[in-house]
């Protein structure tokens, strides 16, 4: 039985709550960042979740899982300003990507067999590439359980909690957004491989604006 | 058959690399991943490929503006 946060005084559910967000605005930050492709939009919105979790943080159970429960108050602050509420029909999978859409592509390019190891390439365009751009250009639906999942670690449960959706539901939705990121990673591959000179790991320049979905 | 067929360990390779599989089909694929050089090589390159994702997606520390407006908001509270 966890046990509820209770009449604490004021100061002390400030200070409480402060070190509950303090070590996740980071997560909070990034994941904002990925869902608005844009940094002042990102900062507002995390703002608003900070405000709305402060207004119900007398529910909050101590000792269960503040991390997801900050983020599901994220992710519906996001829907709430972004996308009004307008349901989404669930949409059917017959685009014919399959599983490990890069390393089965890799492996089969006559191309890249020429150039050297398939897979060390395809790997060090991936490096190259915007990765960050490919995965702000997947639909919400995709993005959100694959950004829960690859960048911040969080299970198909604690997934499942944070946007309110079954777990069979994260699991179509998080391989299918998977599946289409490298889909895309691969169509920069290609492109990639297509310049003059074939890219070399160019972490010595590294673009200063990576990651950022801020649009000149 | 102790430690599956390929095309069973394909396709749980995901929830392999996401600790999602209860812990005697975890070890099935483990088990299978020793035996089957192919399909280690696509569990290699698979986990280095989701390590360059989150490492190239997740440089951005939360802006000392942001943390600015965090600390007027408790201030204000």
């Amino acid at each position: 039985m966890a046990l509820s946060v209770g009449p604490v005084g004021d100061a002390e559910a400030r200070e409480q709550f402060a070190a509950l967000v303090e070590d996740r605005l980071d997560g909070l930050y990034r994941t904002a960042l990925r869902l608005t492709r844009n940094r002042a939009a990102a900062e507002d919105l995390v703002q608003e979740a900070l405000l709305r979790g402060w207004r119900s943080f007398h529910t909050f159970q101590a000792g269960t899982n503040a991390r997801a429960w900050l983020f599901r108050i994220l992710m519906n602050a996001y829907i709430d300003t972004y996308r009004r509420r307008g349901r989404e029909p669930e949409v059917v999978d017959t685009e014919a990507v399959e599983d490990h859409y890069l390393y089965t592509r890799a492996r089969e390019s006559a191309d890249l067999a020429r150039q050297g190891n398939p897979e060390e390439i395809v790997l060090a365009q991936v490096m190259d590439a915007d990765v960050a751009a490919a995965l702000d250009a997947l639909p919400d639906r995709f993005r959100a359980p694959v950004v829960l999942a690859d960048l911040e670690g969080f299970s198909y449960k604690e997934i499942a909690e944070i946007l309110g959706i079954p777990i069979g539901t994260v699991m179509s939705r998080l391989f299918r957004g998977r599946r289409q990121l490298q889909q895309r990673l691969w169509e920069y591959a290609v492109r990639a491989g297509r310049r003059p000179r074939a890219p070399r790991r160019r972490d010595a320049r590294r673009r200063s604006g990576e990651g950022g979905g801020g649009q000149p | 058959m102790s430690h599956g067929r390929c095309d069973e360990v394909l396709r749980l390779l995901w929830q392999f690399m996401d600790r999602e599989l209860d812990r005697p089909t975890y070890e099935r694929v483990e088990e299978h991943f020793r035996r089957c050089q192919p399909c280690q090589d696509l569990h290699e390159f698979e986990v280095r490929l989701r390590e360059i994702i989150r490492m190239k997606c997740t440089g951005e520390a939360a802006p000392e503006t942001l943390r600015r407006r965090l600390r007027q908001l408790l201030a204000d509270l």
